[in-house]
């Protein structure tokens, strides 16, 4: 057979074809153009934020590596930096407590000498910010950002001289050293970094390290950090690491064996969240296509009817959809790299120099996938009509409606533009999905996505982190000059700033609690048995039976208030707390610490007492202890027995006079700058008052801050766009296609405005049929999402109503405006044109 | 007493550089409860006329006058009010909505004006058209005959001053179109109804009262004269 030339018509009618459906063409090309600019754009936005929020995380940790081991020997940190999945390893050793600058209280500021690895490959990657270089000279330090705060230096200077009263951590006493201790020594600021830590905390000179006296293999001082090569490992890793370097009966290699299940999670999350975006955008071409599906099918049937072949008509396809997408993907593409590396940057960097940099720009296999992905999904899609029309005869597809024959006969009454609009949105079911589906999915990866950003927030993050905004604590507790800071007077003018929501106290004093075995037995032999232990069990026992008021021995009285914050905390931590009994002085709760793994059934056991700072030194007291504790709401503690916690009441009765050792104030607005400074200048000169301040940890974090929230609110815009955008096509398209229908019903007396009711009814049925899937779908997904990438641990899931409830509002006020404004636009031709125009 | 009027009606379409005038000057009267026929070649302008005259499309110039109102002068949505009142529409292509079953249809123009339908009087029409079995169907489940008696139905059961309607035969087979041409006299001698219609076959023309002719968008004949009742 000869091979016929055609290949000029079939160019022909392709071009005439092009140009006759060209509304039709353009709203395809702009949903190509939109698909393949979210694709690219989600990812290469959403990829940024991730990096902005573990940076900032990071930043938190203060530190980057995967595991430690405690107190490391000399051959064992060898041997580890020898072993083939170790990247590298640090060495880090908190060899001091800084106690006073001058004669300000510095808050037991601890002072680590790490080695050129640990500095170098560890902590530099954790700073925002560092200036000098790591302490080389014996007197020179290295300080952070809050610790020169607490110094009450504003403008540090390298070189200046630091007049600072430290403690060694080879002494007896450890962090809690006793005075005599106490080394005066002029330091010199080598340098000073900013994490998002909040640590008051310095880097000390090798040569300093070794004047302390501080072994790497001491007690909780030495660590070696461990960075591996792959962050994924296992139990079963980290036990042959021990069992290679023959692990110490009080050395322990910390890890989180939930890594990979972490991880894993993690990944299945993210790629369901890409493959919904997938989806959205596949709806988005194939919708806008579908939507003229029957008007296609008779076209191509006529064109058979001609003598057209499948082939032939697969040709005009081809270069239809080849002709869309060369238009489309290139101009998604650009308008994504000039979105992302040109606005959002904009933005950011004029929030903060420093941010400019912050939206990485898509790599070039993010913008091959969502234009191959764009490409794809438009020639399926456009294949489709071809292929109904080639499996059928040239005269049934001539005839095609895609509405099925043997339609039921339905038992109504109804006519009203009510009834109508709800028809009309049902009219064609598998597009009533497709348009719902669409729109439902874009809602609700907005409202998972929106959930994320939210609690990645820095004032969310600080809001789940701290109870309280500012945190004051009167450093001379268990010091021999203990004495009120926080009297009734100042704590009154603290009250009686109006801006002040809240202030909460804690006293303390000291207790003696003579050994009882039923209360103290089992906490005691497992505290031994732990990594933890303080030296020999039976020895020190009978030391304890002997001398209870020994100091490794002592124990603290906290008092709190019963109708504050601080019980509600403690009832959530403590179960069967009853509030009365614990008012009343009958029960206690104690702090078990974080040295022991277990109760050790301390609940329903009687605690004697005295109070040695009480008027009668040597009486007994006794309570019952209603609930065992991991965290004390007090600071400071004395030895090992556990803390008893009392209503402030009670501790009043039995103290007759209290001392306060912490106050933690909350504001009516979280994070007041003004009010901050109001709570402070009530202690301005006071020497021996540290704070703990959620704003200045804010501060810190502003600047990564900026970050994720310009990346986050790009993200979640993005999303909201994709959803409004797809709807907008949707609809577009959808009264192109019913021109006919509109023109008919005006011709028969309904009025444009009634058009427009039933429009503006039909969008709004969309939107709150996807809204209420939306949410149904989302805000549990959400909460998946949410616990899968939480990075830090402590955050809370919440949702954020407020730009939720803007988010809907705004969507049924689109989806109702937006059909109307398209007709208004679309239908200005006369009624007689319209009706003609869909004919034949 | 005429209820319709037309005067000096002219609509013009540009083209390029060529000027199409789908009427050029039309003149013509008719009496209430007249049924005339409107005559004419393709591309004579019959059905131009009949879209200007139900208010579906504006004159370039000139007047249409229905039940003493100048319809010329009135705005779109008032247009389509007037519509749904005064004119009944049959179309050569039914016009029909999908969705809607053959009562919902009826009585759509009714209810869009707000009011309650008639019920006896739509089942008096609905009866007479023999549609009283179909009146659930879908129209997809309904032959072109009973799609066009739907469409009558619809154009009737507003009460309008006049019926106009366009080629209502033109999709059906001989038999049908008697049967439905017979159905739009009797029923417009019955309920005393003014009709329009277009066609351009002389035979179903000459069912009218009156036949008007209509070549090159003008009236050669029978635009105001009463032509003997047959």
């Amino acid at each position: 057979m000869l091979k016929v030339n055609n290949k000029g018509i079939v160019a022909e009618v392709a071009k005439i074809t092009y140009r006759a459906n060209w509304k039709r063409n353009l709203l395809t090309i702009f949903a190509i153009l939109l698909t393949t600019f979210l694709i690219s754009i989600v990812i290469a936005i959403g990829s940024s934020y991730w990096d902005a929020i573990s940076q900032r995380q990071l930043r938190m940790e203060g530190m980057d590596y995967d595991i430690s081991l405690t107190e490391p020997k000399k051959e064992q940190a060898e041997l580890i930096r020898s072993m083939e999945n170790v990247k590298w390893a640090g060495l880090s050793v908190k060899c001091a407590i800084a106690e006073k600058y001058q004669d300000l209280s510095l808050g037991k500021s601890r002072l680590y000498w790490v080695d050129d690895t640990c500095w170098n490959r560890q902590i530099i990657p954790a700073l925002e910010t560092w200036k000098g270089t790591y302490p080389q000279k014996e007197d020179e330090l290295l300080l952070s950002e809050p610790l020169l705060k607490a110094m009450g230096i504003k403008n540090p200077k390298l070189g200046m001289k630091l007049p600072i009263g430290y403690f060694s951590l080879a002494d007896e006493g450890g962090e809690d050293g006793d005075e005599e201790a106490l080394v005066q020594k002029d330091f010199t600021l080598c340098g000073w970094y900013r994490d998002y830590s909040g640590r008051q905390q310095g880097y000390v000179s090798k040569a300093f390290f070794r004047t302390t006296g501080v072994k790497q293999t001491d007690l909780t001082q030495g660590s070696l950090k461990i960075t591996l090569k792959s962050p994924f490992y296992t139990k079963e890793d980290i036990v042959s690491m021990q069992n290679a370097v023959k692990i110490g009966r009080q050395q322990i290699i910390e890890a989180d064996y939930d890594t990979i299940s972490t991880f894993l999670k993690m990944l299945v999350v993210l790629a369901l969240m890409l493959i919904m975006i997938f989806v959205t955008g596949y709806l988005f071409i194939y919708n806008s296509l579908y939507i003229s599906i029957s008007k296609d099918i008779r076209y191509y049937g006529q064109l058979k009817t001609v003598g057209m072949t499948s082939r032939q008509l697969k040709g005009i396809i081809y270069r239809q959809t080849l002709t869309n997408s060369l238009i489309g993907i290139p101009l998604g593409i650009i308008s994504s790299a000039l979105v992302s590396g040109i606005i959002i940057s904009g933005i950011l960097s004029a929030m903060d120099p420093l941010s400019a940099d912050a939206v990485s720009p898509a790599q070039l296999w993010v913008y091959l996938i969502s234009g191959v992905f764009a490409f794809l999904t438009n020639l399926l899609s456009s294949k489709k009509p071809a292929k109904i029309a080639g499996d059928c005869s040239p005269v049934e597809a001539i005839r095609y409606t895609g509405v099925k024959a043997g339609r039921r006969a339905k038992k109504r009454e109804q006519a009203g533009i009510g009834a109508m609009a709800f028809q009309n949105m049902f009219r064609d079911k598998k597009q009533a999905v497709i348009i719902l589906m669409s729109f439902t999915i874009a809602i609700a990866v907005f409202l998972v996505i929106n959930v994320v950003v939210r609690a990645n927030n820095a004032e969310h993050l600080l809001n789940s982190i701290y109870s309280f905004d500012i945190e004051m604590v009167n450093e001379t507790s268990i010091e021999e000059n203990e004495h009120q800071i926080f009297t009734e007077k100042k704590l009154a003018q603290i009250r009686e700033i109006p801006s002040v929501k809240d202030v909460r106290t804690v006293t303390a004093a000291r207790a003696v609690i003579p050994y009882d075995e039923a209360f103290l037995g089992e906490y005691y032999r497992e505290l031994y048995k732990s990594r933890y232990t303080p030296g020999n069990y039976e020895k020190d026992i009978k030391l304890y039976k002997h001398d209870p008021a020994n100091d490794l021995f002592l124990s603290r009285l906290v008092g709190i208030e019963t109708d504050g914050k601080e019980f509600e905390l403690l009832s959530q931590e403590a179960d069967g707390l009853n509030a009365a009994d614990f008012e009343a002085g009958k029960t206690a709760v104690t702090v078990r610490g974080v040295m022991v793994d277990s109760d050790c059934h301390m609940k329903g056991k009687t605690a004697v007492f005295s109070l040695p700072q009480s008027p009668q030194p040597k009486k007994q007291h006794s309570l019952r202890i209603a609930a065992v504790t991991r965290h004390c709401p007090a600071v400071f503690s004395e030895g090992y027995t556990p803390e008893l916690i009392v209503s402030q009441t009670f501790a009043e009765k039995l103290l007759g006079k209290t001392f306060t050792e912490v106050v933690r104030v909350t504001y009516d607005e979280a994070f007041s700058k003004e009010t901050e400074k109001q709570v402070r200048a009530v202690f301005a000169g006071e020497k021996d008052v540290t704070y703990n301040s959620k704003l200045d940890r804010y501060d810190e974090m502003q600047h990564s801050q900026n970050q994720v929230m310009v990346l986050g609110g790009s993200l979640g815009v993005l999303i909201a766009l994709l959803a409004v955008l797809n709807y907008l096509n949707m609809m577009a398209a959808s009264i192109q296609n019913r021109s006919k229908e509109f023109a008919a019903l005006e011709s028969i007396g309904m009025t444009s405005r009634q058009v427009r009711k039933m429009l503006s009814l039909e969008g709004a049925g969309y939107g709150i049929l996807s809204l209420v899937a939306a949410a149904v779908a989302g805000i549990p997904a959400s909460y998946l999402v949410f616990e899968s990438t939480n990075l830090y641990g402590g955050l809370s899931w919440s949702v954020p109503w407020g730009s939720n409830l803007l988010l809907f509002a705004i969507v049924i006020l689109l989806c109702m405006a937006a059909p109307v404004l398209l007709y208004r636009r679309t239908q200005k031709a006369s009624i007689i044109d319209r009706l003609r125009a869909q004919e034949g | 007493m005429d209820i319709l009027i037309a005067e000096n009606l002219k609509k013009y379409y540009e083209t390029g550089q060529v000027t199409v005038k789908a009427l050029d000057g039309i003149n013509l009267s008719v009496k209430k409860g007249e049924f005339v026929a409107v005559v004419g070649t393709s591309g004579s302008g019959k059905s131009t006329l009949l879209h200007m005259l139900g208010g579906l499309d504006n004159p370039t110039s000139g007047r249409v006058i229905v039940g003493g109102l100048d319809i010329s002068k009135m705005t779109k949505d008032g247009l389509a009010v007037f519509r749904r009142r005064k004119i009944g529409f049959v179309f050569q292509n039914y016009n029909l909505l999908p969705l809607m079953n053959v009562y919902e249809n009826i009585v759509l123009p009714i209810r869009l004006d707000g009011i309650r339908p008639d019920k006896k009087y739509v089942g008096q029409i609905v009866t007479l058209l023999g549609l009283k079995e179909k009146i659930y169907a879908m129209p997809n489940q309904l032959s072109g005959g009973q799609q066009q008696r739907v469409a009558l139905a619809r154009a009737l059961a507003a009460k309008p001053a006049i019926i106009l309607a366009d080629e209502p035969t033109g999709n059906l087979d001989s038999r049908t179109s008697q049967d439905v041409l017979g159905l739009i006299k009797t029923l417009g001698q019955r309920l005393g109804q003014t009709i329009v219609m277009i066609t351009h076959n002389e035979e179903i023309a000459q069912m009218a009262q009156r036949i008007i002719r209509i070549e090159d968008g003008k009236i050669y004949g029978g635009g105001e004269e009463h032509a003997e009742s047959k």
